[in-house]
């Protein structure tokens, strides 16, 4: 076939989908008004959110209660109805701590492992030093239970409060979009996992796209969603697939309330990730976020974790 | 001023959209009743079922008034609306197979009023071309019509549909060569 025969082909090609397209049956365009009911009704099951992130928090006060006796008695011994009620709390908390323990250690570890491999990936992207300083795991992690009083957003107004003069040069939203970038980069991964899933991992310049592929079903979409950051890595890790990215938080974003990364799929819509899926350390030094998606290879289940430094 | 996204078929006003992205909700409506065709169009092409597509695109809308705000750029509108239907289509597509729903895009054509010509011919035309839709699988029939229809470029395509730009190409090629069999065929026969 020729060139002159393809472009041939593809006029008719065109005049028949125009054909074609005029006498498609459009229904009755249902009211607008529909569209701000079921987005608002979608709003408000963002308690279900707010449900987890008050879960969340009790889980870690939990978590400091039972801490204290016992670093009580590390120092000065416990009396009996401490020890007895610490021994009646254990089970929950230890319960507790391996729901944190899900959604903090290995994030953590991740992120150390991730900011390793790519020294050069957040500094290129716009970020300062400090998104990228290495802190160990066990540190943080102390932090994060001993200093944090669980309210990530008292840490950042903390943080804004301390540094609003440099923060307001921070570019709007998400770490590398500055105006000098106009165009959209587009990569992909094709990587066979477990023989039968393919993944891609389309990267923007402030988000990424993940669509999981079941190639024993005819390529069937098993999982689509999209989160908002800068893509700094990614990789298989056992079942799951990690993909890291980060997002700058400013000064503008923290004072509308909208700091969260957003992300988006088929069933949730467009949504800002709960904050309780947010760890913050003793102090913000710089606003970074670092955000950590974990695709189940095998379900496509998703789970969006982040640390802000 | 109005853009024309594509250069054929969505037309989207600036003003409107940056209005919506301010919450303005008149111009919201303006902009939903402006381009929910051509959105229920494509899901249709890509779906084959009326219900489907209005879910669908009604879906994609609320996602819309969710996430304008979050909208530099508004010339960037028409190309995200695409993107986020076609992230719901693909979904459904995927419910589909599961269902063992069968595409069947010829009932939901009309017939065209009596002034638009050889109406045998037409009805003839549209429904070879919805059969030859038929027998694609539902990508191929996103960026045939992204391509052809909306005139994208295959770089936009590759952005809307989260593919890389030279697996859109190749697809669209592939495309081509099966309608061009599947139609050209039929002509010259």
């Amino acid at each position: 076939m020729d060139e002159h025969e393809n472009m041939n082909f593809e006029h008719e090609l065109s005049e028949r989908f125009k054909a074609l397209d005029k006498n498609i049956k459009i229904p009755e365009i249902p009211d607008a008004q529909g569209i701000f009911e079921v987005a608002e009704k979608e709003t408000k099951v963002v308690p279900f959110s707010k449900i987890k992130r008050y879960a969340a928090v009790a889980a870690a006060v939990v978590l400091i209660c039972v801490s204290i006796p016992v670093v009580l008695g590390s120092v000065g011994g416990v009396s009996m109805d401490m020890a007895a009620n610490e021994a009646a709390e254990e089970p929950r908390a230890v319960q507790n701590e391996s729901l944190m323990d899900a959604a903090f250690d290995e994030p953590a570890e991740a992120f150390v492992e991730e900011e390793t491999e790519e020294p050069s990936a957040a500094p290129k992207d716009g970020f300062d030093e400090a998104a990228t300083e290495t802190v160990p795991e066990d540190e943080e992690q102390q932090k994060s239970i001993s200093g944090s009083d669980g309210n990530v957003n008292s840490a950042l107004e903390e943080f804004f409060r301390e540094n609003s003069a440099t923060a307001s040069g921070n570019p709007p939203t998400g770490g590398n979009d500055g105006d000098d970038i106009t165009s959209v980069a587009v990569d992909s991964f094709g990587a066979d996992l477990n023989k039968k899933r393919e993944i891609e991992v389309s990267v923007e310049k402030d988000s990424v796209s993940v669509i999981l592929r079941d190639k024993a079903a005819g390529n069937e979409v098993i999982s689509a969603f999209w989160v908002e950051g800068t893509f700094i890595g990614s990789g298989e890790e056992d079942d799951y697939y990690v993909i890291n990215l980060a997002k700058k938080i400013t000064e503008e974003d923290f004072e509308s309330g909208n700091w969260l990364p957003m992300a988006g799929d088929a069933e949730k819509g467009t949504y800002f990730i709960d904050e309780s899926s947010v760890e913050v350390g003793k102090k913000i030094n710089s606003g970074n976020m670092n955000i950590r998606v974990a695709i189940h290879i095998g379900t496509g289940d998703y789970e969006i974790t982040a640390k802000i430094f | 001023m109005i853009a024309m996204i594509g250069g054929v078929v969505m037309k989207i006003e600036n003003d409107l959209v940056v209005k919506a992205s301010k919450g303005d909700r008149d111009a919201f409506s303006d902009l939903y009743y402006s381009c929910y065709k051509d959105l229920y169009k494509f899901a249709v092409y890509t779906l084959g079922d009326a219900e489907d597509a209005a879910d669908a695109v009604s879906d994609t809308f609320v996602e819309i008034w969710k996430g304008i705000s979050k909208l530099r750029d508004p010339d960037s509108f028409s190309s995200w609306a695409f993107r986020i239907l076609s992230t719901r289509c693909k979904r459904e597509i995927g419910n589909i197979i599961k269902k063992r729903n069968i595409y069947n895009i010829d009932d939901l054509i009309e017939t065209p009023s009596s002034d638009a010509g050889n109406i045998e011919e037409d009805i003839a035309e549209s429904a070879s071309l919805a059969s030859a839709l038929s027998k694609l699988d539902g990508e191929e029939r996103m960026i045939v019509v992204l391509s052809v229809l909306h005139g994208y470029t295959n770089k936009e395509i590759a952005e809307m549909i989260g593919k890389p730009q030279g697996t859109v190409s190749s697809k669209l090629h592939r495309t081509y060569a099966k309608l061009r069999e599947m139609l050209g065929g039929e002509n010259n026969g």
